[in-house]
């Protein structure tokens, strides 16, 4: 019961989050757009729920499916996608709701959910590169590609993937959670879930072969991957009985809370000027 | 023969022979010239060797005024004897970090062995490690502070640990080589407080029991630094130095983007746009950054430092595969709870705080003592695999690090001195030499002061006489807006730094002359001489006044 309450916050929080000023904020340019937005803001804040599921399917608890819940609600990547008229936002609900009938399903029906899963993306993100422009790039651009999405600052201090139309000034996580990150990344190879760090690594790959390049927003289709990550590292922690880390936990969080609220600041108030300065650079759905 | 009966000091011998042919081929050459700092610091050393004054006329300095930026004093005086023996040389002033080179090699091997007494396989991993990384050459081979910090660092950790392990005296020596440390390099003012902070929580129990001799070894510590935070009352420069022009608060760009959000803030309560727009947040995700910088791959084992002379060309600081061993060892280390994890990765996090605290990063220089648990952690991943005795994956890593090591060897020995010597400011020894020789037909001798500080390339070379310098030199102590004070000239030797041929036009100085850099080149006067870069470029060319 108690866990369903506190789901049930997390959507509304997500709900806030996304529909609150939509369509003002940022400001739409194609009106012909706005029902994506709706769309997008719908389906981006169940996102979180279906994150939920796909952290319970894969033998988490349901201490660290809410906590990823959480995180994928209250991330500025997350929020970014789900304002605009975003294509990969949509993709990424259709991917967790496939993976989620995947788990529930038995014989062929799991198959024929795993063979849907491309089908999805490709269906619902038609710009995605290889369908908008099959360009096989150099090593040399892949590798550096590579290294630019597995880098420290675009994780946490300047996400470049959504060029002029994204809040570059955040990371993919927080500052805050880099620490709860780390945590959770070395209890994800510890536990060895080879299955979630390969289709991690199959989205990194897709993004970084992309041509167009920083404008690879197919990152975003790991994001719950990240939230996933986040929630693993704050439940170890928090279970941890050493004083320090326990400190180190409530200390973490007030940090994070600040810098949630950084990001809605700067969302609300930096980042209109920063579209309207830039509206002639920003292409396709937004 | 004793010694070779173990097969441990057998292999231990090996390395260390390699590490010091590695360390000690052609030192004087490659890198292929001595860089400002390294000759700065060996003609101090000359200086006081000769005056017992420093190129300021200070006595004895605790800090070195070098060009304003006041270099910890260790490495200076270690080069003392050398000169002593070898003459003012390149050899004499790069001598000493070999030397140290290799300790630090040694000690990596004995503090493996400290730290996990039967882990003797893993102790020589780590000392063959240390003996071929790109990043413990390279400042083996150059006379840029940092080595002295990091073995008299290894030092002061390794005989603590041992007056835990109850060996007598080893808490004094720790104190002296703590305390030595602070005079080793700037970062080490920041390092050895925090370090002795960890130990003193760590090891409370042990240490307050009244055995260890704590409170003699403190008495020495503070006896041994109380010079210089004496010092410091009277000019805080010599504690601090350079590092208040280096810092980020001392860069502009977090007050500018401040300013830039607190004006679109601008119909906001004052209160709130300073809450989100405070300095303590911005500055702190701007260290942050810059910290986490330092772990990224590209710098790591791809770049490397791009500020000269901390660059390795087309090369990182690890090898490659590195990276990913470091990271398996640190997995390793968590999974397993072993001792000294924690002091490992404090060392890790401690020896990255100074460098974040500036804003030219990521720094291969000033992050140096990371390589000591760098090094252990990929003795960890390289001694699981061995254990493991899967031939594919031994075979694999040795193919890697022959590939590596001769990569390395390549780039270092043969691609730097002949591609880019101008990082390491060649050409002005050739020109300091080739002046010598003709002084005497000139009563004034122009070199600009574009870069490298060539006034400590013509003493150096031409071993002026401290004693005359330290009358004759003419400097303002005026800092540039790095921070650098120049020296304006000694003799008749000018060094303007805002030199143009239309300032210093030839016919108004007779029996000059003029020795610029290429950059400088005058078509219409006529050539005496140049000195070339070793890719057959003109690095420095010489001219008459009509």
């Amino acid at each position: 019961m108690k866990d369903r309450i506190s789901l049930l916050l997390i959507l509304s929080l997500s709900l806030i989050l996304r529909f609150w000023q939509l369509g003002y904020l940022p400001a739409i340019f194609n009106q012909n757009f706005f029902s994506l937005r709706i769309l997008s803001a719908l389906l981006g804040s169940l996102i979180p729920v279906l994150t939920f599921l796909f952290v319970i399917k894969h033998s988490f608890d349901r201490k660290t499916a809410l906590f990823a819940a959480f995180f994928m609600s209250i991330l500025p990547w997350g929020i970014v996608e789900s304002r605009i008229a975003s294509q990969v936002n949509i993709a990424l609900f259709f991917v967790l709701l496939i993976f989620f009938l995947y788990s529930i399903s038995n014989g062929a029906w799991k198959y024929i959910s795993l063979f849907l899963i491309p089908v999805a993306v490709v269906l619902t993100y038609p710009d995605i590169w290889f369908i908008k422009k099959l360009e096989i790039i150099s090593g040399k651009s892949f590798f550096n590609n590579l290294m630019i999405l597995t880098s420290f600052e675009m994780l946490t201090s300047k996400n470049i993937t959504f060029w002029w139309g994204g809040v570059r000034e955040f990371g993919i996580i927080y500052l805050s959670l880099a620490p709860l990150f780390l945590s959770g990344l070395f209890h994800l190879f510890r536990k060895k879930y080879s299955a979630i760090l390969l289709v991690f690594l199959l989205i990194l790959l897709v993004a970084a072969m992309s041509p167009f390049f920083p404008e690879s927003r197919e990152f975003y289709l790991s994001l719950h991957i990240f939230s996933l990550i986040c929630a693993l590292g704050l439940r170890k922690l928090s279970l941890s009985k050493n004083l320090y880390i326990k400190m180190f936990v409530i200390f973490m969080s007030f940090f994070i809370i600040y810098e949630f609220a950084q990001f809605l600041h700067f969302y609300v108030r930096h980042y209109p000027g920063q579209v309207r300065e830039n509206r002639s650079k920003i292409y396709g759905t937004f | 023969m004793a010694l070779f009966k173990s097969k441990q000091n057998f292999f231990l011998i090996l390395i260390l022979i390699m590490s010091l042919v590695v360390r000690i081929f052609k030192v004087g050459e490659i890198p292929p010239s001595l860089y400002t700092d390294e000759i700065n610091q060996g003609y101090n050393a000359y200086s006081i060797l000769q005056t017992g004054h420093d190129e300021h006329g200070q006595f004895l300095p605790l800090s070195l005024r070098s060009f304003g930026d006041y270099k910890p004093p260790l490495p200076t005086y270690l080069m003392i004897p050398f000169i002593k023996i070898f003459g003012l040389t390149e050899l004499a002033v790069r001598l000493p970090q070999v030397i140290l080179g290799v300790i630090s090699v040694v000690l990596m091997f004995y503090s493996v062995k400290l730290f996990w007494p039967a882990q003797r396989r893993l102790a020589l991993l780590a000392a063959f490690i240390a003996a071929v990384s790109p990043w413990h050459i390279l400042e083996s081979r150059s006379a840029m502070l940092v080595m002295v910090s990091l073995v008299t660092l290894q030092l002061a950790v390794y005989f603590f640990l041992k007056s835990i392990r109850n060996i007598k005296f080893s808490l004094i020596w720790s104190a002296v080589f703590f305390a030595l440390s602070v005079y080793a390099y700037y970062g080490m003012r920041l390092i050895v407080p925090l370090f002795l902070l960890y130990f003193l929580l760590t090891f409370r129990k042990v240490l307050f029991s009244g055995q260890k001799g704590l409170f003699t070894a403190s008495v020495i510590f503070l006896l041994m630094t109380l010079p210089i935070l004496l010092a410091y009352f009277k000019d805080p420069d010599v504690l601090i130095g350079r590092a208040r022009t280096v810092s980020v608060f001392y860069d502009q760009g977090i007050k500018l983007r401040q300013w830039e959000l607190l004006s679109q803030d601008v119909s906001e309560v004052p209160g709130v746009t300073l809450f989100f727009h405070n300095r303590y947040y911005m500055y702190g995700r701007d260290i942050a950054r810059r910290f986490l910088s330092h772990f990224d791959f590209r710098f790591l084992a791809l770049t490397g430092d791009k500020s000269p002379p901390f660059e390795i060309p087309s090369m990182g600081i690890i090898y490659p595969f590195e990276y990913f061993l470091i990271a398996y060892g640190i997995f390793i280390l968590f999974r397993k709870k072993t001792e000294f994890r924690n002091l490992l990765v404090f060392w890790l996090i401690i020896s990255v705080v100074p460098a974040a605290l500036t804003f030219m990063t990521p720094s291969a220089n000033r992050t140096f003592n990371v390589v000591f648990p760098f090094i252990i952690f990929t003795g960890i991943a390289l001694a699981k695999a061995v254990k493991a005795r899967n031939k594919g994956i031994i075979g694999l890593l040795v193919i890697l690090y022959m590939v590596g090591f001769a990569q390395f060897l390549k780039q270092y020995f043969l691609v730097l001195p002949k591609e880019h010597a101008d990082w390491w400011n060649f050409g002005l020894k050739d020109a300091a030499v080739k002046v010598a020789g003709i002084e005497n037909n000139y009563s004034h001798i122009i070199v600009p002061d574009l870069r490298g500080m060539p006034y400590i390339y013509f003493l150096f070379y031409n071993q002026y006489d401290p004693a005359l310098y330290q009358k004759e030199a003419q400097r303002s102590y005026a800092a540039d807006r790095f921070g650098y004070e120049h020296v304006e000239g000694f003799g008749k030797y000018l060094f303007p730094n805002d030199f143009t041929w239309d300032k210093y036009k030839a016919d108004l100085w007779p029996d000059t002359l003029f020795v610029v850099p290429y950059e400088l080149e005058n078509p219409q006067l006529p050539q005496k001489d140049t000195v070339y870069y070793p890719d057959k470029k003109g690095a420095y060319y010489f001219y008459e006044s009509p």
